[in-house]
């Protein structure tokens, strides 16, 4: 089994240090984050609590493992915990001073958070149902396990431009995502040796990717070396500024996959010419096949959960117990519980799968049906797992910081109709719904082969929850397809949506011969279609409400509070969408001879696009005109041309004067908008900031102190923040003055005993002078 | 590439500037201007253009240094008289900035090599003294789509203008045919005052600088004349004309023709670099 490595036992020591810091006060908050992130422990919207992400290598899990968890959360978090479709397992509502005792407490067993977050290593994740499924080719656990070990020994593991992730299938049916994640290996046998093909730069996100193949064939004693090999080139070559691009994908697609290959051969060349990496052989324990089935008669109940949650392991007389986690949660008392179970009938493995759900392996069958009764007992003895009725769900915009759409209220809402609505499993049987409450695929949307993510939407003047329909998402090695998008819906009509459609299918499907997917891309996409058409109105707000409230809200929806963040991909719609309007109005009023009314529309939608970003949500022209003026103008950021907006705005005659002020105006924006830094939006005051690190200039006399910070600052995106340490005298003196001339904002200047830190944050740098003006 | 802390020292008070930076910096590194003359022109805009870290420097010019030279080419130096000029050039351009390559050519520029030896740059400075060359660089730049520095000097007066092709007029748009011979006095005839040559070379350089650097306003359309005995500048705009034989709707100059006769010149007799 999984052990801890040396290094991550080590710097649990170092970890506790700067924690003490913290608490202390000697270590600032941005500083910290640096040092916790990396840990797995990661702040939930609204900053106060914590989250522990505690990996788990291939899924494997043991009772009293699970205990330990299940402690945690009950001493320390707020008694849930939850499954992750990478299956870590997370601690919720921790307090920041109990995360120490948390990382202590687990450390002893064989667990640890340690690259479950930033720019990690993520964890190795496996099929849920690896060494005991009958369809793999061989057995992935102890790869994905002995990996894990080697890799988090190495310090540059845990500062790679961003996250990487790596998962092992057994087979072509890939139940690990190999095809869809940074690094991939799928089970195959060439001439009786062991080994995989190697996918690269595949990613689910806001720009979903399929993987490249990378290599045919290597053989399972290479996959180290394969492994590191690409660590160490998206290490040099990796981007680093550019959060968004940053992923292991973006490199394979900016190099090209032959690209990419190259760099990768020549670093594993001179790695096995200089390195020696022996995997550990993981000791991996399979029953021995016995003569039985289960055989209880007599409970309908029973047969039902046989059905859809028992599976037959390859190990003749043995099986697994699937256990349905509702969005994946369970509360801690539970999971307790079940480890108990599985303590009593000498159950020694668990998994966590994908889907977030838990199993229980090697269940002899003369005990199925006895932990079946004590898991009903327990209320664990939930059907339908991994059907229509499990769906994948993120965490959504109820403790997400970048949350959009509440997914997780939609989903709950979603299974109560579909378990009313008449719907037959074993025709649907295959599949899946996932749910992103954005589009940053955290609910895998792009794989379900009904994927559905939130975005936003104006009508009239206020936004509503909606959400982008996608079909016929497949993951297979050679045939991973993304989910492909059919239409928008409105939040609040999901549910009424899925259960017309599933309805409709399911009559169409009964008829078909061939495989779901195949037809949910072809006739599937037209009932979808019809079905959309049917439920797209939204009724104004006087009439119905309810379509401007996401579920389970008691407010109406509104982004106010909902930080720009570092994905505002919903925020960008909304933008486009005004951005788009007014472009349209601006060509109708060149050909209705500058109709007034037009190009009062044009300023509104003009004012209004970008005040999104600032968590303004204005309700009429004027309001609108009011907050641009104050956030756009008077911040100097649109230029001061438009200063007499509002004045302009009443007195508007329709000339072709001020048809060009409107479309100057509508120009500024959209370039405006276009220049809008993807890291940051824009540099507000209110505006998440992320810190870049400190640079040293003591010793660097002046100008050439400012000539440094200048050259440093222009490499960052606009809105970070950097500690520049600086000498007394001249150049304290001199220096934030320079730098603020330039643009650049001074936070903080803090007299560290003979030296300074200044604590700029990057402005927008305004160039002057216009290019080659004839 | 970062600039390394030698440069960084080297170039601060121009990197201080907001529209050049780091990255305007780097720009100049990698650029490429072709200088034809090493002349009174020629000197201050290889000088400037080198100390400004311009990565690749072209010069072109067939004559050596002479005596007479010294009092307006400060390029050369009392100790390089004899050499050719391209070399004496390269000599003071590595002496003041070693970073910058100097690429010499000691040819007389004709219409039979100027397209290969234009084609390597970014942008061509014209700080030669005759009428031929001046047409032929500006017809080569034409074709190349290369911006061009026109600049002239006699006695006290000078005159500068910059080209880009498509984008304003060319030289032709101003002169479209030259002056009859022997009509304008050579330097040679009429004599120049040296820091006249070092006020348009000056003018020249920064407005390569802006154009490598896409900033500011270059002189498009717009004929700078300076007057060194009143001490005046005067700006005359000139507008791109439709009937340019080069540049205009319905161009009869399609491709580099001899520039010797259609200057009325016979072969051979243009004259020392100004």
């Amino acid at each position: 089994m999984f052990k801890l490595p040396e290094e991550v036992v080590k710097t649990t020591e170092k970890f506790s240090k700067a924690l003490t810091e913290f608490l202390e006060g000697r270590m600032n908050a941005d500083r910290f984050k640096g040092v916790r992130v990396p840990w797995g422990i990661y702040s939930q919207r609204g900053g106060r609590a914590f989250m522990a992400r505690i990996r788990i290598p291939a899924g494997v899990v043991t009772p009293q493992q699970l205990k330990a968890l299940g402690e945690c959360s009950l001493n320390y978090g707020d008694g849930v915990l939850h499954v992750t479709i990478r299956q870590d397992i997370q601690i919720h509502g921790v307090r920041i001073e109990d995360v120490g005792k948390i990382i202590s407490y687990l450390k002893d067993f064989q667990l640890s958070p340690r690259g479950g977050g930033g720019n990690t290593v993520r964890n190795v994740t496996a099929c849920p149902l690896a060494g005991i499924c009958p369809k793999e080719r061989f057995d992935v656990r102890g790869h994905a396990i002995a990996l894990t070990e080697f890799l988090l020994q190495d310090i540059n593991s845990y500062r790679l431009p961003r996250k990487y992730k790596i998962a092992f299938s057994g087979c072509e049916r890939d139940c690990a995502l190999a095809t869809v994640t940074d690094l991939g290996f799928i089970a195959k046998r060439v001439d009786s040796v062991e080994g995989f093909s190697v996918y690269v730069g595949g990613g689910l996100g806001a720009k979903s990717m399929v993987g490249q193949l990378l290599e045919e064939f290597v053989s399972s004693k290479d996959i180290a070396y394969v492994a590191e090999a690409v660590k160490r080139v998206f290490f040099k070559y990796g981007e680093r500024r550019d959060r968004h691009h940053a992923r292991l994908r973006f490199l394979v697609e900016r190099l090209g996959v032959e690209g990419f290959r190259n760099l990768y051969r020549k670093e594993l060349e001179g790695l096995k010419r200089t390195t020696h990496i022996a995997l550990r052989d993981i000791c991996l324990r399979y029953p021995p096949d016995v003569e039985d089935d289960i055989s209880v008669a007599g409970d309908s109940q029973f047969e039902a959960f046989k059905k859809y949650n028992v599976f037959s392991q390859k190990q003749g007389g043995y099986f697994a117990i699937g256990i349905r986690l509702p969005l994946g949660d369970i509360p801690a008392e539970d999971l307790i519980r079940l480890a108990d179970i599985g303590e009593r009938f000498s159950i020694s493995e668990f998994r966590t799968s994908q889907a977030q759900n838990i199993y229980l392996c090697n269940v002899r069958a003369d005990m199925v049906y006895p932990i079946y009764s004590e898991l009903k007992a327990a209320g664990l003895a939930r059907l339908y797992i991994d059907t229509i009725l499990d769906p994948i769900v993120c965490r959504g915009a109820t403790t997400c910081n970048l949350g959009l759409c509440n997914s997780k209220g939609l989903a709950e809402e979603l299974v109560s109709n579909l378990e009313a609505a008449d719907i037959d499993l074993d025709t649907l049987q295959g599949m899946t719904i996932k749910i992103s409450g954005c589009p940053n695929a955290c609910g895998h949307h792009p794989t379900g082969t009904i994927g559905l993510h939130g975005i936003v939407r104006r009508v009239g003047a206020r936004p509503v929850p909606f959400y982008k329909i996608l079909l016929g998402g497949k993951v297979m090695e050679g045939g991973t397809r993304l989910a492909e998008e059919v239409g928008l819906v409105p939040a609040r009509n999901v549910p009424a949506v899925l259960k017309t459609f599933l309805t409709r299918l399911q009559g169409s499907l009964e008829r078909y011969e061939g495989n779901v997917h195949d037809y949910l891309t072809h006739e599937g996409k037209h009932i979808m279609e019809k079905v959309l058409e049917e439920h797209s109105y939204v009724p104004p707000y006087e009439e119905d409400p309810s379509f401007y409230r996401d579920f389970g809200q008691e407010e109406d929806f509104s982004l106010v509070g909902r930080g720009p963040g570092e994905c505002g991909a919903g925020i960008l719609d909304m933008i486009e969408a005004d951005l788009e309007e007014a472009r349209a109005k601006l060509s109708l009023a060149e050909e209705k001879a500058h109709d007034t009314g037009l190009l009062k529309e044009i300023l509104y939608l003009s004012a209004r696009a970008l005040l999104v970003v600032k968590g303004i949500d204005p309700k009429s022209p004027e309001e609108a005109l009011e907050a641009f003026y104050r956030e756009f103008i008077e911040s100097g950021i649109v230029s001061p041309r438009f200063r007499d907006l509002k004045a302009r705005f009443t007195t508007l005659r329709g000339g072709m004067g001020d048809f060009e002020y409107a479309r100057a105006l509508y120009e500024e924006v959209r370039s405006l908008y276009a220049s809008m830094d993807s890291n940051f939006q824009f540099p507000t005051r209110e505006r998440a900031t992320e810190e870049v690190g400190a640079l040293d200039l003591r010793g660097t006399p002046c100008p050439m102190n400012y000539v440094k910070a200048k050259l440093f600052l222009e490499t960052l995106p606009t809105g970070s923040v950097v500690d520049i340490l600086l000498d007394g005298g001249e150049p304290i003196a001199n220096v934030p003055g320079s730098l603020e001339k330039d643009g650049h904002e001074i936070m903080a200047i803090e007299d560290l005993g003979g030296f300074y830190m200044v604590k700029v944050r990057k402005g927008m740098m305004e160039v002057k002078g216009d290019q080659n003006a004839t | 590439m970062p600039l390394r802390d030698e440069q960084i020292e080297r170039y601060s008070r121009q990197i201080i500037l907001p529209n050049i930076g780091g990255k305007g910096q780097e720009k100049l590194l990698e650029a490429r201007v072709l200088i034809v003359g090493a002349g009174g022109l020629g000197s201050p805009v290889a000088l400037y253009l080198a100390s400004a870290g311009v990565g690749t420097i072209g010069i072109v010019d067939f004559d050596n240094v002479e005596l007479n030279n010294l009092q307006r080419q400060v390029l050369h130096r009392t100790d390089t008289v004899g050499m050719p000029k391209v070399k004496s050039a390269q000599e003071a351009m590595r002496a003041l900035n070693p970073e910058v390559r100097v690429v010499t050519y000691q040819v007389r520029l004709t219409s039979e090599n100027a397209e290969e030896i234009v084609r390597e740059y970014d942008m061509v400075v014209d700080g030669s003294d005759n009428f031929p060359t001046k047409y032929l660089l500006n017809d080569v730049c034409y074709f190349l789509k290369k911006p061009l520095s026109h600049g002239a000097i006699l006695g006290f007066d000078g005159q500068l203008f910059t080209m880009i092709p498509d984008q304003g007029p060319c030289y032709r748009c101003l002169f479209p045919s030259p002056p009859p011979p022997g009509a304008v006095p050579t330097c040679q005839e009429a004599g120049v005052i040296g820091a006249v040559a070092g006020v348009i070379g000056t003018l020249q350089a920064n407005e390569v600088l802006k154009v490598l650097l896409g900033i500011g306003r270059p002189l498009l359309g717009r004929l700078l004349i300076f007057d060194g005995l009143s001490m005046e500048f005067r700006e005359v705009g000139i507008p791109r004309d439709p009937n340019c034989p080069l540049c205009g709707e319905y161009p009869t100059v399609t491709e580099l023709i001899d520039y010797e006769e259609f200057c009325g010149l016979r072969r051979g007799r243009s004259g020392p670099h100004g």
